[in-house]
């Protein structure tokens, strides 16, 4: 960016008598040097009489705009209303066999059942000897996969890696490990298809790239038409950013394809990850984004009340994009999620985005300066009240417990961003209680840029906690939200452990914190009948350093026994034991573990 | 939460304190010869969380024959026979039944005090030297808790929580 330093003597010589308007476009055509002089034809876009900021660009002529933009939300509405599929970002709810079983014969059938509608990417089996392979006889109906395994299964452990593709379009896996027979050592070691560390990072800053494009830039767009009126300071820094914004939305294809095939950024060269990317619900934000980016674009080049016409549908359109897909999309209830979070996005645009703009304007100084901060002052409360009506709302349904947030990546994620919020929060509050108003005053008693000095300061530091804010929040991208984690364990989990006199049948539910109801089911297993005299469970978790917690279980009129009101304090990886005592002297334990959602 | 954390912090605090071998209840000598004579002295080093012992309930396992309590003051003893699951032939003449559980029971042994309890019997020698042999004990306390040394440790998985005292075999010199 290189402009002719403003010179303040040009400003100490307007006379404060005179309109406004006036010395602020002489400012302009004699402080921006190689820029072609800005042509003003509506008088009311520069009087500043109009009743309220947001509106006042349009000027007269107001009523088909206005139409227009009715009938433009009213689509809008319609479509965050459209009833979708879309649930939660998937989760394996059962399986049969389950995770850690063994089974007399080779199964005829594996089956797999998620909590949402899912599609299998690649599901691969290890065998005893180590081999893995890939299989591709499997059946999709719904929720559930069901996995024809190859025949002449031998004796010993596999595992079982499954890829699959949720609704809200994250590629999820994991591995199921089971045995025929009898457990083998060795061998059958299979990792979860993970995608690849450098796929992650380039996702990772493909987001980050694309929400600068959106917020700062659609969003600088549209300070710069509706806050600065005809301000066009900053205007090839936000078209760096928009640039930047499309060939991430470009990019974001064949990246979403790396993510869903598990594959390294090299895979991008072939079509396969493109193709893939482009079946992806985030193909549809993309899409969208690009079209918003290109409208702000659009925007640029227009002028006046043209160009604040342009700039309203890329803002809105930036909301729309990040509504079309993602964790908090996918949420239910549909239409209070997506509104909130089209209005979050949206909202973001107009505060983030006001921020360079509103930063240059004020380094340049002159009333031009004044009357943006002033506009932006006036405009942005609702504006932040809405921000944080969505962002409680969003937080509540995805988050449910307090807990969660540090007890999930996903609440880690969000508390980082919180801890950052309260930091630009403190900065936007110390502008407007004590930097704005003086840097008005000064301003109007042509102090000009060193008056405003603390004020920029303090707004390039806003910036730069947005642009740790969006990084933060790329992170999710990563990481299921605890409400899809509940909303897997909300259903039963199960598994079958077994030792040497007894199989038992184990289910916890709900799978996650708190109190829960374990049912176990134990049959005899070799020879003879199993007598039980008394049945205790205990559940541990070395891992998070919780000794066991054991109770003695009743029996239900099913005749399985049962413990109700255990604690379960911190989600993960649990280790459950079945003690069945057979006589006094003599008792049998089956053991294993299950995953306990938060 | 932060009933949680001093939940576990006792937890982690009770087990420090209560350190597995000290706390069990165990057999004084831990080897001996198959086809000789074994004195089982079971040694009682606590009571149930605190609580006096009032009973220790002793399991004769099969192939350990011609089992004989020794009495101890303040406590009343009772023993169940019944017939082995085959017939062995300790110091040359068949036998086919004997003591197969003890209990040494009424009595009162404070948590911190300790006892011994001891078995005469004869380790026969179709037993498979090179094995451990476990004798489960049931002890039971004056509040009517229950602890029991039954279990029987497993290969590569540790020691139990509460494992069965044993004493391992070996061949006769």
């Amino acid at each position: 960016m290189k402009r002719p330093s403003p010179n303040p003597g040009m400003f100490r010589k307007v006379p404060l008598w005179l309109p406004p308007s006036l010395p602020l476009k002489r400012a302009r055509r004699l402080g921006q040097g190689g820029h072609l002089p800005f042509d003003i034809t509506d008088a009311a876009c520069r009087s500043g009489h109009s009743p309220s900021p947001l509106w006042g660009g349009l000027g007269r002529g107001l009523g088909d705009l206005r139409q227009t933009l009715f009938r433009v939300l009213w689509a809008i509405l319609a479509l965050l209303l459209l009833p979708t599929l879309a649930l939660a970002h998937a989760q394996l709810v059962s399986s049969n066999p389950s995770d850690g079983a063994v089974v007399a014969s080779a199964p005829a059938m594996v089956t797999l059942t998620f909590n949402e509608p899912v599609s299998p990417i690649a599901i691969k089996l290890a065998r005893p000897d180590g081999s893995v392979s890939l299989i591709e006889t499997f059946r999709n109906v719904g929720s559930a996969i069901t996995i024809t395994p190859p025949p002449a299964l031998s004796n010993g452990s596999y595992a079982l890696s499954y890829r699959v593709m949720s609704e809200d379009g994250h590629p999820i896996g994991g591995t199921l490990g089971f045995a025929i027979g009898a457990p083998s050592a060795g061998g059958a070691a299979l990792a979860a298809d993970a995608t690849p560390r450098a796929s992650r990072l380039l996702i990772l800053i493909q987001r980050v790239a694309l929400y600068l494009g959106l917020f700062l830039g659609v969003g600088g767009v549209f300070a710069l038409t509706w806050f600065g009126r005809e301000a066009r300071d900053g205007r090839t820094l936000i078209r760096v950013l928009l640039g930047l914004g499309l060939v991430s939305a470009g990019l974001g294809v064949g990246l979403q394809g790396l993510d869903m095939l598990a594959v390294s950024p090299s895979a991008l060269a072939s079509l396969a990850p493109w193709r893939r990317g482009l079946t992806a619900t985030y193909a549809a934000t993309l899409a969208l984004a690009a079209l918003a980016m290109l409208l702000a674009l659009a925007s640029l080049s227009l002028r006046g009340r043209l160009a604040a016409f342009v700039s309203l549908p890329a803002l809105l359109m930036t909301g729309l994009a990040v509504a079309a897909s993602g964790h908090a999309s996918a949420a239910e209830p549909q239409w209070l999620m997506r509104s909130a979070v089209f209005a979050h996005a949206a909202g973001v645009a107009v505060w983030v985005g006001a921020l360079f703009p509103l930063t240059l304007a004020l380094k340049r100084g002159g009333e031009a300066g004044v009357a943006m901060l002033q506009r932006f002052s006036r405009g942005i409360l609702p504006v932040v009240a809405l921000l944080l009506t969505s962002g409680v709302v969003l937080a509540v349904v995805q988050v449910r417990k307090v807990e969660a947030l540090w007890t999930t990546d996903y609440g880690v994620v969000l508390s980082i961003k919180l801890g950052l919020l309260v930091a630009l929060f403190v900065a936007a509050t110390v502008n407007r209680a004590f930097l704005t108003a003086p840097a008005v005053d000064r301003l109007a008693a042509i102090d000009v840029a060193k008056a405003a000095r603390p004020l920029r300061l303090s707004i390039l530091l806003e910036i730069l906690l947005v642009i740790a804010i969006l990084t933060t929040v790329a992170n999710w991208r990563f990481t299921p939200p605890p409400r899809a984690l509940q909303l897997a364990a909300r259903q039963a989990v199960a598994t079958g452990l077994m030792s040497d006199k007894a199989m038992v049948e184990v289910s916890i539910f709900p799978a996650t914190t708190g109190p829960v109801k374990v049912t176990v089911t134990p049959m005899a297993h070799g020879t003879g009948d199993l007598t039980i005299k008394e049945l205790s469970v205990i559940l541990s978790n070395p891992a998070a350093g919780i000794e066991p917690i054991r109770k003695k279980a009743g029996i239900d009129g099913d005749g399985d026994y049962v413990v109700e009101g255990l604690r379960l304090p911190v989600p993960g990886r649990w280790h459950i034991r079945v003690e069945i005592l057979i006589s006094d002297f003599e008792m049998t334990a089956p053991e294993g573990d299950v995953t306990i959602g938060p | 939460m932060s009933k949680f954390v001093k939940s576990t912090l006792a937890l982690a605090l009770a087990s420090t304190l209560a350190g597995p071998a000290f706390a069990h209840v165990t057999l004084e000598k831990q080897e001996a010869a198959v086809g000789t004579g074994y004195k089982a002295v079971f040694r009682v080093p606590h009571g149930c969380k605190g609580q006096a012992t009032s009973s220790i309930r002793v399991q004769i396992p099969e192939g350990v024959v011609n089992a004989k309590p020794m009495p101890k003051a303040g406590w009343t003893l009772d023993k169940v026979k019944g017939k082995y699951a085959s017939t062995y032939k300790p110091y040359g003449h068949e036998v086919s039944e004997g003591v197969k559980e003890i209990e040494w029971k009424g009595g009162n042994l404070p948590d911190d005090e300790y006892e011994e309890f001891t078995v005469s019997t004869y380790l026969d020698a179709s037993l498979k030297a090179g094995t451990t042999l476990y004798f489960p004990v049931v002890q039971s306390c004056v509040d009517g808790s229950v602890t029991r040394w039954i279990e029987i440790p497993v290969e590569g998985k540790g020691e139990p929580e509460s494992p069965a005292p044993g004493v391992k075999l070996i061949e006769k010199k």
